[in-house]
Protein backbone atom coordinates (compact mmCIF):
# COMPACT_ATOMS: atom_id res chain seq x y z
CA UNK A 1 0.00 0.00 0.00
CA UNK A 2 1.58 3.07 -0.90
CA UNK A 3 1.62 6.62 1.05
CA UNK A 4 -1.17 8.16 -0.81
CA UNK A 5 -3.57 5.11 -0.83
CA UNK A 6 -3.06 5.00 2.95
CA UNK A 7 -3.71 8.85 3.83
CA UNK A 8 -6.86 8.32 1.54
CA UNK A 9 -7.84 5.12 3.73
CA UNK A 10 -7.14 7.04 6.34
CA UNK A 11 -9.78 10.07 5.56
CA UNK A 12 -12.30 7.55 4.51
CA UNK A 13 -11.76 6.44 8.08
CA UNK A 14 -12.34 10.20 9.53
CA UNK A 15 -15.20 10.60 7.12
CA UNK A 16 -17.03 7.60 8.63
CA UNK A 17 -15.58 7.73 12.46
CA UNK A 18 -17.43 11.84 12.20
CA UNK A 19 -20.33 10.27 10.47
CA UNK A 20 -19.33 12.28 7.72
CA UNK A 21 -19.08 9.49 4.81
CA UNK A 22 -20.90 10.16 1.74
CA UNK A 23 -23.03 7.26 0.29
CA UNK A 24 -19.85 6.97 -1.87
CA UNK A 25 -17.82 6.55 0.97
CA UNK A 26 -19.71 4.26 2.62
CA UNK A 27 -19.80 1.86 -0.34
CA UNK A 28 -16.27 2.53 -0.45
CA UNK A 29 -15.44 1.06 2.58
CA UNK A 30 -17.93 -1.56 2.23
CA UNK A 31 -15.69 -3.12 -0.95
CA UNK A 32 -12.81 -2.06 0.94
CA UNK A 33 -13.59 -4.29 4.00
CA UNK A 34 -14.52 -7.56 2.00
CA UNK A 35 -10.66 -7.51 0.99
CA UNK A 36 -9.49 -6.52 4.11
CA UNK A 37 -11.49 -7.22 7.40
CA UNK A 38 -8.82 -5.34 9.13
CA UNK A 39 -10.10 -1.95 8.26
CA UNK A 40 -13.07 -2.84 10.25
CA UNK A 41 -11.13 -3.42 13.09
CA UNK A 42 -9.32 -0.01 12.68
CA UNK A 43 -11.99 1.92 12.18
CA UNK A 44 -13.99 0.10 15.11
CA UNK A 45 -10.55 1.49 16.96
CA UNK A 46 -10.51 4.65 16.04
CA UNK A 47 -14.25 5.17 16.91
CA UNK A 48 -13.03 3.77 20.38
CA UNK A 49 -10.44 6.26 20.56
CA UNK A 50 -12.84 9.33 19.67
CA UNK A 51 -15.20 8.09 22.45
CA UNK A 52 -12.13 8.03 24.88
CA UNK A 53 -11.61 11.34 24.02
CA UNK A 54 -15.20 12.81 23.96
CA UNK A 55 -15.34 11.24 27.59
CA UNK A 56 -12.31 12.44 28.77
CA UNK A 57 -13.50 14.39 31.99
CA UNK A 58 -13.86 18.75 31.71
CA UNK A 59 -12.16 20.41 33.47
CA UNK A 60 -14.12 23.21 35.45
CA UNK A 61 -12.72 26.79 35.14
CA UNK A 62 -11.52 29.12 38.41
CA UNK A 63 -14.30 30.39 40.43
CA UNK A 64 -13.27 33.60 40.05
CA UNK A 65 -12.64 33.86 36.52
CA UNK A 66 -16.06 35.83 35.80
CA UNK A 67 -14.94 38.29 38.70
CA UNK A 68 -11.21 38.98 38.14
CA UNK A 69 -12.07 39.47 34.44
CA UNK A 70 -14.68 41.84 35.37
CA UNK A 71 -12.49 43.76 37.87
CA UNK A 72 -9.51 43.98 35.11
CA UNK A 73 -11.92 45.25 32.45
CA UNK A 74 -13.14 47.86 34.95
CA UNK A 75 -9.68 48.81 35.83
CA UNK A 76 -9.00 49.23 32.07
CA UNK A 77 -12.23 51.40 32.06
CA UNK A 78 -10.58 53.51 35.01
CA UNK A 79 -7.22 53.80 33.52
CA UNK A 80 -8.65 55.12 29.94
CA UNK A 81 -7.10 51.88 28.64
CA UNK A 82 -10.02 50.75 27.50
CA UNK A 83 -10.37 50.80 23.35
CA UNK A 84 -13.58 52.25 22.70
CA UNK A 85 -15.33 53.69 19.83
CA UNK A 86 -13.22 56.82 19.95
CA UNK A 87 -10.19 54.29 18.99
CA UNK A 88 -11.88 52.59 17.04
CA UNK A 89 -12.63 55.41 14.75
CA UNK A 90 -9.17 56.82 15.03
CA UNK A 91 -7.66 53.54 14.12
CA UNK A 92 -9.89 52.83 10.87
CA UNK A 93 -8.73 56.64 10.02
CA UNK A 94 -5.45 55.83 10.40
CA UNK A 95 -5.65 52.83 8.59
CA UNK A 96 -7.67 54.59 6.55
CA UNK A 97 -5.01 57.13 5.80
CA UNK A 98 -1.86 54.78 5.56
CA UNK A 99 -3.78 52.84 2.67
CA UNK A 100 -3.95 56.34 1.16
CA UNK A 101 -0.54 57.04 1.71
CA UNK A 102 0.89 53.61 -0.25
CA UNK A 103 -1.44 53.89 -2.65
CA UNK A 104 -0.42 57.11 -3.65
CA UNK A 105 3.38 55.89 -3.30
CA UNK A 106 2.30 53.05 -5.61
CA UNK A 107 1.22 55.45 -8.09
CA UNK A 108 3.53 57.80 -7.96
CA UNK A 109 6.77 55.89 -8.11
CA UNK A 110 6.26 54.26 -11.02
CA UNK A 111 5.30 57.65 -12.68
CA UNK A 112 8.44 59.33 -11.20
CA UNK A 113 10.24 56.42 -12.78
CA UNK A 114 8.56 56.49 -16.56
CA UNK A 115 9.23 60.49 -16.22
CA UNK A 116 12.97 59.99 -15.76
CA UNK A 117 13.32 57.90 -18.54
CA UNK A 118 10.92 59.94 -20.66
CA UNK A 119 13.42 63.04 -19.48
CA UNK A 120 16.81 61.02 -20.01
CA UNK A 121 15.00 59.91 -23.65
CA UNK A 122 14.59 63.39 -24.58
CA UNK A 123 16.44 65.80 -23.28
CA UNK A 124 19.76 67.14 -25.49
CA UNK A 125 22.30 64.54 -25.88
CA UNK A 126 24.51 67.41 -24.17
CA UNK A 127 24.34 70.73 -22.33
CA UNK A 128 26.50 73.20 -23.69
CA UNK A 129 28.73 75.86 -21.92
CA UNK A 130 26.04 77.93 -20.49
CA UNK A 131 27.41 80.53 -18.69
CA UNK A 132 24.17 82.09 -17.16
CA UNK A 133 21.21 80.01 -16.84
CA UNK A 134 18.52 82.68 -15.02
CA UNK A 135 16.24 81.14 -12.77
CA UNK A 136 13.85 83.77 -13.11
CA UNK A 137 10.83 82.35 -14.69
CA UNK A 138 9.81 85.99 -16.28
CA UNK A 139 12.98 87.07 -17.99
CA UNK A 140 10.64 88.70 -20.78
CA UNK A 141 9.24 90.88 -18.06
CA UNK A 142 12.54 91.59 -16.18
CA UNK A 143 13.40 95.16 -15.77
CA UNK A 144 16.73 96.00 -17.06
CA UNK A 145 17.70 97.63 -13.81
CA UNK A 146 17.26 94.78 -12.48
CA UNK A 147 19.10 92.44 -14.91
CA UNK A 148 21.77 94.93 -14.19
CA UNK A 149 21.85 94.72 -10.81
CA UNK A 150 21.76 90.78 -10.89
CA UNK A 151 24.65 90.75 -12.60
CA UNK A 152 27.34 88.37 -11.35
CA UNK A 153 30.70 89.16 -11.16
CA UNK A 154 31.11 86.60 -14.36
CA UNK A 155 28.76 88.89 -16.02
CA UNK A 156 30.90 91.99 -15.25
CA UNK A 157 33.89 90.84 -16.80
CA UNK A 158 32.41 89.74 -19.88
CA UNK A 159 33.69 91.73 -22.73
CA UNK A 160 30.13 92.41 -23.84
CA UNK A 161 26.74 92.23 -22.42
CA UNK A 162 23.56 93.49 -24.07
CA UNK A 163 20.16 93.00 -24.77
CA UNK A 164 18.35 92.92 -28.37
CA UNK A 165 15.13 93.35 -28.22
CA UNK A 166 12.84 93.35 -31.24
CA UNK A 167 9.48 94.54 -31.27
CA UNK A 168 7.78 93.41 -34.19
CA UNK A 169 3.90 93.20 -35.07
CA UNK A 170 5.21 89.61 -36.57
CA UNK A 171 6.56 87.95 -33.33
CA UNK A 172 6.09 84.93 -33.83
CA UNK A 173 7.68 84.58 -37.29
CA UNK A 174 10.52 86.27 -35.84
CA UNK A 175 10.66 83.86 -33.15
CA UNK A 176 10.63 80.87 -35.34
CA UNK A 177 13.13 82.84 -37.19
CA UNK A 178 15.67 83.72 -34.55
CA UNK A 179 14.98 80.15 -33.69
CA UNK A 180 16.21 78.60 -36.50
CA UNK A 181 18.83 80.65 -37.14
CA UNK A 182 19.86 79.88 -33.51
CA UNK A 183 19.90 76.17 -34.67
CA UNK A 184 21.22 77.23 -37.99
CA UNK A 185 24.81 78.77 -36.66
CA UNK A 186 25.32 75.74 -34.04
CA UNK A 187 24.38 77.66 -31.13
CA UNK A 188 21.73 75.66 -29.86
CA UNK A 189 24.58 74.32 -26.99
CA UNK A 190 25.13 78.34 -25.57
CA UNK A 191 21.69 78.96 -25.60
CA UNK A 192 18.71 78.78 -23.00
CA UNK A 193 15.35 79.72 -24.33
CA UNK A 194 12.60 81.24 -22.37
CA UNK A 195 8.96 82.03 -23.54
CA UNK A 196 6.83 83.88 -21.68
CA UNK A 197 3.26 85.41 -22.16
CA UNK A 198 4.61 88.74 -23.92
CA UNK A 199 8.14 88.14 -25.43
CA UNK A 200 10.10 85.22 -26.55
CA UNK A 201 14.20 85.38 -25.48
CA UNK A 202 17.53 83.52 -26.07
CA UNK A 203 19.73 83.70 -23.87
CA UNK A 204 23.09 83.10 -25.63
CA UNK A 205 26.75 82.96 -24.08
CA UNK A 206 29.31 82.37 -26.95
CA UNK A 207 32.46 83.63 -28.62
CA UNK A 208 32.11 86.81 -30.22
CA UNK A 209 32.28 85.15 -33.66
CA UNK A 210 29.66 82.97 -33.11
CA UNK A 211 27.77 86.07 -31.73
CA UNK A 212 28.61 87.71 -35.39
CA UNK A 213 27.78 85.21 -37.45
CA UNK A 214 24.49 84.80 -35.62
CA UNK A 215 23.62 88.66 -35.90
CA UNK A 216 24.67 88.80 -39.66
CA UNK A 217 22.07 85.85 -40.31
CA UNK A 218 19.34 87.88 -38.47
CA UNK A 219 19.89 90.84 -40.47
CA UNK A 220 16.55 90.06 -42.36
CA UNK A 221 14.26 90.36 -39.64
CA UNK A 222 15.57 94.14 -39.28
CA UNK A 223 12.53 95.37 -41.58
CA UNK A 224 10.45 93.13 -39.67
CA UNK A 225 10.55 94.84 -36.78
CA UNK A 226 8.65 98.25 -36.11
CA UNK A 227 11.82 98.92 -33.31
CA UNK A 228 15.26 97.00 -32.66
CA UNK A 229 16.78 97.89 -29.21
CA UNK A 230 20.15 97.16 -27.76
CA UNK A 231 20.87 97.57 -23.90
CA UNK A 232 24.59 97.40 -23.12
CA UNK A 233 25.06 96.24 -19.45
CA UNK A 234 27.97 98.42 -18.56
CA UNK A 235 31.11 97.04 -16.88
CA UNK A 236 29.75 98.19 -13.21
CA UNK A 237 27.09 95.96 -14.42
CA UNK A 238 24.01 97.97 -12.62
CA UNK A 239 23.00 100.31 -15.89
CA UNK A 240 22.67 99.97 -19.07
CA UNK A 241 23.01 102.15 -22.02
CA UNK A 242 20.17 101.78 -24.47
CA UNK A 243 20.82 102.01 -28.17
CA UNK A 244 17.44 102.45 -30.35
CA UNK A 245 17.13 101.45 -33.88
CA UNK A 246 19.99 99.73 -33.56
CA UNK A 247 21.61 97.77 -36.73
CA UNK A 248 22.89 94.70 -37.02
CA UNK A 249 26.46 96.30 -38.02
CA UNK A 250 26.31 98.12 -34.55
CA UNK A 251 25.50 94.86 -32.86
CA UNK A 252 28.12 92.98 -34.25
CA UNK A 253 30.98 95.80 -33.83
CA UNK A 254 30.25 96.00 -29.78
CA UNK A 255 30.37 92.00 -29.69
CA UNK A 256 33.08 91.53 -31.20
CA UNK A 257 35.24 94.45 -29.10
CA UNK A 258 37.18 93.20 -26.30
CA UNK A 259 37.66 96.16 -24.20
CA UNK A 260 34.89 96.94 -21.99
CA UNK A 261 35.98 100.66 -22.00
CA UNK A 262 35.38 100.84 -25.50
CA UNK A 263 32.22 99.13 -25.42
CA UNK A 264 30.60 101.51 -23.50
CA UNK A 265 31.88 104.36 -25.63
CA UNK A 266 31.40 103.27 -28.54
CA UNK A 267 27.58 101.74 -27.39
CA UNK A 268 27.35 105.82 -26.11
CA UNK A 269 27.81 107.27 -29.61
CA UNK A 270 25.83 104.68 -31.50
CA UNK A 271 22.94 105.86 -28.87
CA UNK A 272 23.25 109.57 -29.97
CA UNK A 273 24.33 108.63 -33.45
CA UNK A 274 20.68 107.05 -33.56
CA UNK A 275 19.22 109.72 -31.73
CA UNK A 276 19.83 112.28 -34.41
CA UNK A 277 18.52 109.50 -36.73
CA UNK A 278 21.56 109.08 -37.81
CA UNK A 279 21.99 105.05 -39.61
CA UNK A 280 25.48 105.05 -39.98
CA UNK A 281 28.38 105.50 -37.57
CA UNK A 282 29.73 108.71 -38.56
CA UNK A 283 33.32 108.55 -39.70
CA UNK A 284 34.25 111.41 -37.28
CA UNK A 285 33.58 108.53 -34.38
CA UNK A 286 37.28 107.46 -35.04
CA UNK A 287 38.45 111.11 -35.12
CA UNK A 288 36.88 111.69 -31.66
CA UNK A 289 37.95 107.91 -30.27
CA UNK A 290 41.60 108.74 -31.41
CA UNK A 291 41.15 112.29 -29.44
CA UNK A 292 40.75 110.39 -25.98
CA UNK A 293 43.79 107.62 -27.30
CA UNK A 294 42.02 104.91 -28.04
CA UNK A 295 41.72 103.16 -31.53
CA UNK A 296 38.44 103.40 -32.14
CA UNK A 297 37.44 102.03 -35.71
CA UNK A 298 34.88 100.23 -35.24
CA UNK A 299 34.51 96.86 -37.02
CA UNK A 300 31.97 96.59 -39.48
CA UNK A 301 30.17 93.61 -39.95
CA UNK A 302 32.18 91.55 -42.59
CA UNK A 303 30.53 88.65 -44.67
CA UNK A 304 31.66 86.15 -43.31
CA UNK A 305 30.85 82.40 -43.87
CA UNK A 306 29.62 80.43 -41.27
CA UNK A 307 27.51 78.43 -40.26
CA UNK A 308 26.61 74.75 -41.28
CA UNK A 309 30.17 73.54 -40.77
CA UNK A 310 29.59 73.02 -37.60
CA UNK A 311 27.28 70.20 -37.67
CA UNK A 312 28.19 69.06 -33.84
CA UNK A 313 27.98 71.97 -31.07
CA UNK A 314 31.57 72.79 -29.70
CA UNK A 315 32.19 74.45 -26.30
CA UNK A 316 33.43 77.82 -26.20
CA UNK A 317 37.32 77.77 -26.76
CA UNK A 318 39.56 77.44 -23.84
CA UNK A 319 40.93 81.49 -23.55
CA UNK A 320 38.49 82.86 -25.96
CA UNK A 321 36.29 85.47 -24.41
CA UNK A 322 32.71 84.81 -24.14
CA UNK A 323 30.30 87.29 -24.80
CA UNK A 324 26.59 87.51 -24.01
CA UNK A 325 23.70 88.63 -25.92
CA UNK A 326 20.48 88.24 -24.90
CA UNK A 327 17.74 88.24 -27.56
CA UNK A 328 14.00 89.27 -26.94
CA UNK A 329 11.63 89.61 -29.82
CA UNK A 330 8.13 91.21 -28.14
CA UNK A 331 4.90 91.84 -29.88
CA UNK A 332 5.19 95.65 -31.19
CA UNK A 333 3.11 98.49 -28.74
CA UNK A 334 2.36 100.18 -32.15
CA UNK B 1 -31.54 35.17 43.81
CA UNK B 2 -27.94 35.23 43.78
CA UNK B 3 -25.80 36.86 40.87
CA UNK B 4 -24.67 33.31 39.76
CA UNK B 5 -27.98 31.86 39.55
CA UNK B 6 -29.22 35.10 37.59
CA UNK B 7 -26.32 34.73 35.05
CA UNK B 8 -27.51 31.03 34.11
CA UNK B 9 -31.19 31.82 33.98
CA UNK B 10 -29.48 34.38 31.21
CA UNK B 11 -27.36 32.07 29.85
CA UNK B 12 -30.52 30.46 27.60
CA UNK B 13 -30.43 33.36 25.97
CA UNK B 14 -28.98 33.09 22.85
CA UNK B 15 -25.29 35.06 22.14
CA UNK B 16 -26.36 37.58 19.81
CA UNK B 17 -28.59 39.09 21.66
CA UNK B 18 -25.95 38.87 24.90
CA UNK B 19 -23.78 40.57 22.37
CA UNK B 20 -25.75 43.03 21.66
CA UNK B 21 -26.36 43.39 25.01
CA UNK B 22 -22.56 43.90 26.32
CA UNK B 23 -21.97 46.48 23.33
CA UNK B 24 -24.93 48.20 25.00
CA UNK B 25 -22.58 47.76 28.43
CA UNK B 26 -24.29 45.64 30.04
CA UNK B 27 -21.86 44.11 33.05
CA UNK B 28 -24.51 41.81 33.69
CA UNK B 29 -24.77 40.50 29.94
CA UNK B 30 -21.10 40.43 30.02
CA UNK B 31 -20.72 37.50 33.20
CA UNK B 32 -23.32 35.66 31.48
CA UNK B 33 -20.97 35.10 28.58
CA UNK B 34 -18.36 35.04 30.42
CA UNK B 35 -19.87 32.14 32.56
CA UNK B 36 -21.23 30.27 29.52
CA UNK B 37 -17.95 29.97 28.25
CA UNK B 38 -15.76 29.53 30.77
CA UNK B 39 -15.30 26.22 31.32
CA UNK B 40 -15.20 24.98 27.59
CA UNK B 41 -12.99 27.72 26.76
CA UNK B 42 -10.82 26.53 29.94
CA UNK B 43 -10.77 23.24 28.73
CA UNK B 44 -9.54 23.68 25.33
CA UNK B 45 -6.56 26.20 26.39
CA UNK B 46 -5.40 23.65 29.23
CA UNK B 47 -5.89 20.78 26.55
CA UNK B 48 -3.74 23.24 24.15
CA UNK B 49 -1.08 24.16 26.53
CA UNK B 50 -1.21 21.60 29.12
CA UNK B 51 -0.60 23.97 31.65
CA UNK B 52 -3.42 24.82 35.07
CA UNK B 53 -1.71 27.79 35.85
CA UNK B 54 -1.14 29.54 31.93
CA UNK B 55 -4.72 28.05 30.94
CA UNK B 56 -6.33 29.66 33.65
CA UNK B 57 -4.44 32.93 32.86
CA UNK B 58 -5.12 32.37 29.34
CA UNK B 59 -8.70 32.31 29.46
CA UNK B 60 -8.82 35.52 31.59
CA UNK B 61 -6.97 37.14 28.95
CA UNK B 62 -9.16 35.82 26.02
CA UNK B 63 -12.15 37.17 27.78
CA UNK B 64 -10.92 40.47 28.56
CA UNK B 65 -9.57 40.61 24.99
CA UNK B 66 -13.17 39.58 23.82
CA UNK B 67 -14.95 42.17 25.98
CA UNK B 68 -12.88 44.75 25.11
CA UNK B 69 -13.51 44.66 21.57
CA UNK B 70 -17.07 43.31 21.60
CA UNK B 71 -18.15 46.75 19.87
CA UNK B 72 -15.61 45.95 16.85
CA UNK B 73 -17.66 42.21 16.53
CA UNK B 74 -20.08 42.08 13.53
CA UNK B 75 -22.40 39.53 13.19
CA UNK B 76 -21.37 38.21 9.82
CA UNK B 77 -20.07 35.16 11.60
CA UNK B 78 -20.96 33.57 15.11
CA UNK B 79 -19.93 34.74 18.42
CA UNK B 80 -18.65 31.01 19.82
CA UNK B 81 -16.12 30.96 16.70
CA UNK B 82 -14.88 34.28 17.45
CA UNK B 83 -14.31 33.13 20.52
CA UNK B 84 -12.66 30.23 20.21
CA UNK B 85 -10.46 32.09 17.33
CA UNK B 86 -9.22 34.63 20.51
CA UNK B 87 -8.59 31.89 22.49
CA UNK B 88 -6.66 29.11 20.76
CA UNK B 89 -4.81 32.05 18.86
CA UNK B 90 -3.79 33.80 22.32
CA UNK B 91 -2.48 30.38 23.35
CA UNK B 92 -0.91 29.05 20.11
CA UNK B 93 0.89 32.69 20.29
CA UNK B 94 1.69 32.92 23.95
CA UNK B 95 3.11 28.79 23.74
CA UNK B 96 5.36 30.07 20.73
CA UNK B 97 6.61 32.86 23.39
CA UNK B 98 6.90 31.05 26.23
CA UNK B 99 8.49 27.49 24.80
CA UNK B 100 5.99 26.17 27.25
CA UNK B 101 4.86 23.07 24.45
CA UNK B 102 6.89 20.48 26.46
CA UNK B 103 4.66 18.81 28.50
CA UNK B 104 5.34 16.81 31.25
CA UNK B 105 8.03 13.57 30.85
CA UNK B 106 5.95 11.11 28.81
CA UNK B 107 7.97 8.35 30.58
CA UNK B 108 7.03 8.93 34.45
CA UNK B 109 3.35 9.20 33.64
CA UNK B 110 3.59 5.69 32.36
CA UNK B 111 6.09 4.68 34.65
CA UNK B 112 3.08 5.60 37.47
CA UNK B 113 0.12 4.07 35.04
CA UNK B 114 0.85 0.42 34.37
CA UNK B 115 -3.07 -0.39 35.00
CA UNK B 116 -4.28 2.95 32.87
CA UNK B 117 -1.87 1.50 30.31
CA UNK B 118 -3.69 -2.06 30.44
CA UNK B 119 -7.06 -0.45 30.32
CA UNK B 120 -5.70 1.82 27.11
CA UNK B 121 -4.91 -1.26 25.36
CA UNK B 122 -7.67 -3.17 26.12
CA UNK B 123 -10.33 -0.56 24.98
CA UNK B 124 -8.30 0.33 22.01
CA UNK B 125 -7.84 -3.60 21.02
CA UNK B 126 -11.43 -5.06 21.07
CA UNK B 127 -14.81 -4.05 20.42
CA UNK B 128 -16.25 -5.80 23.37
CA UNK B 129 -13.80 -4.11 25.83
CA UNK B 130 -14.69 -1.83 28.86
CA UNK B 131 -16.96 1.44 27.85
CA UNK B 132 -14.09 3.85 26.55
CA UNK B 133 -16.22 6.67 27.81
CA UNK B 134 -16.04 4.82 31.48
CA UNK B 135 -12.52 4.37 31.08
CA UNK B 136 -11.88 8.17 30.27
CA UNK B 137 -13.04 8.94 33.64
CA UNK B 138 -10.30 7.05 35.18
CA UNK B 139 -7.33 9.49 36.25
CA UNK B 140 -4.33 8.18 35.56
CA UNK B 141 -5.65 7.25 31.90
CA UNK B 142 -6.68 10.86 31.59
CA UNK B 143 -3.22 12.18 32.45
CA UNK B 144 -1.69 9.87 29.78
CA UNK B 145 -4.41 10.36 27.05
CA UNK B 146 -3.96 14.46 27.62
CA UNK B 147 -0.18 14.05 27.72
CA UNK B 148 -0.25 11.79 24.38
CA UNK B 149 -2.02 14.57 23.03
CA UNK B 150 0.47 17.25 24.20
CA UNK B 151 2.82 15.28 22.48
CA UNK B 152 1.18 16.25 19.01
CA UNK B 153 2.71 19.06 16.90
CA UNK B 154 0.79 22.27 17.27
CA UNK B 155 -1.49 22.25 14.19
CA UNK B 156 -2.58 18.80 14.91
CA UNK B 157 -3.18 19.13 18.44
CA UNK B 158 -5.67 22.26 18.18
CA UNK B 159 -7.68 20.49 15.46
CA UNK B 160 -7.27 17.22 17.64
CA UNK B 161 -8.56 19.45 20.84
CA UNK B 162 -11.39 21.35 18.42
CA UNK B 163 -12.60 18.41 17.05
CA UNK B 164 -12.98 15.09 19.65
CA UNK B 165 -13.06 17.28 23.04
CA UNK B 166 -14.68 20.41 21.99
CA UNK B 167 -17.10 18.51 19.35
CA UNK B 168 -16.80 21.17 16.62
CA UNK B 169 -18.01 20.65 13.28
CA UNK B 170 -15.34 20.97 10.24
CA UNK B 171 -16.48 24.23 9.18
CA UNK B 172 -16.50 25.86 12.65
CA UNK B 173 -12.60 24.65 12.88
CA UNK B 174 -12.05 26.04 9.73
CA UNK B 175 -13.67 29.37 10.68
CA UNK B 176 -11.90 29.79 14.22
CA UNK B 177 -8.53 28.65 12.31
CA UNK B 178 -9.36 30.16 9.30
CA UNK B 179 -8.19 27.71 7.23
CA UNK B 180 -10.25 25.62 4.85
CA UNK B 181 -12.38 22.54 5.59
CA UNK B 182 -9.98 20.10 3.48
CA UNK B 183 -6.97 21.30 5.57
CA UNK B 184 -9.20 20.41 8.78
CA UNK B 185 -9.75 17.30 7.69
CA UNK B 186 -6.71 16.25 6.70
CA UNK B 187 -5.12 17.63 9.65
CA UNK B 188 -7.40 15.84 12.01
CA UNK B 189 -6.71 12.64 10.05
CA UNK B 190 -2.67 13.42 10.62
CA UNK B 191 -3.36 13.98 13.88
CA UNK B 192 -5.71 10.98 15.04
CA UNK B 193 -3.16 8.61 12.97
CA UNK B 194 -0.18 10.17 14.89
CA UNK B 195 -2.25 10.21 18.74
CA UNK B 196 -2.64 6.30 17.51
CA UNK B 197 0.73 5.45 16.81
CA UNK B 198 1.75 7.51 20.00
CA UNK B 199 -0.55 5.25 22.10
CA UNK B 200 0.79 1.91 20.44
CA UNK B 201 3.86 2.91 21.56
CA UNK B 202 3.06 3.58 25.17
CA UNK B 203 0.72 0.33 25.09
CA UNK B 204 3.88 -1.67 23.50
Amino acid sequence: MNENHRIEIDELLNDLVDDQATQRQETEFKRLAEHDPAIVDRLEAMRRQKRILNALPIESAPASLAEEVSSVLERKLILGDFPGDEQTIAGASHLFLRRIMTTAAMLLLPLGLLSFVVYEIMRPASVGPAIYVSTDQTLAQEDLNNSAASTSSLDRELPFNGILTFSTDRQTAVSNYVEKTVFDESLINYTVPNRSADATIYQISAPPDKIKGLIESLEKIWPLCQAVTLNVVDRSGNKAIEISQVQSEQVVALALENDRKMIDHLAGQYALANENEKTLYAQNESSELRDIGLDASPRLAMPILTGRTETEPQPSIQGQPTVRLRIQIRQSDE
Amino acid sequence: MTNLSRHKDNISLDDATLVRQCQNGDLEAMSCLIVKYQDRIYNTILKICQNYDDAAELTQDTFVKVLENINSFRSNSSFYTWLFRVAVNHTLNYCKRRFKLSPLSLDAEIGQGEGARGKIAEVLASPDGPDPAVVAQQKELTKIVINLIGQLQQEYRVVLVLRDIEQMTYAEIAEVLQIETGTVKSRLSRARAKLRELLETVLT
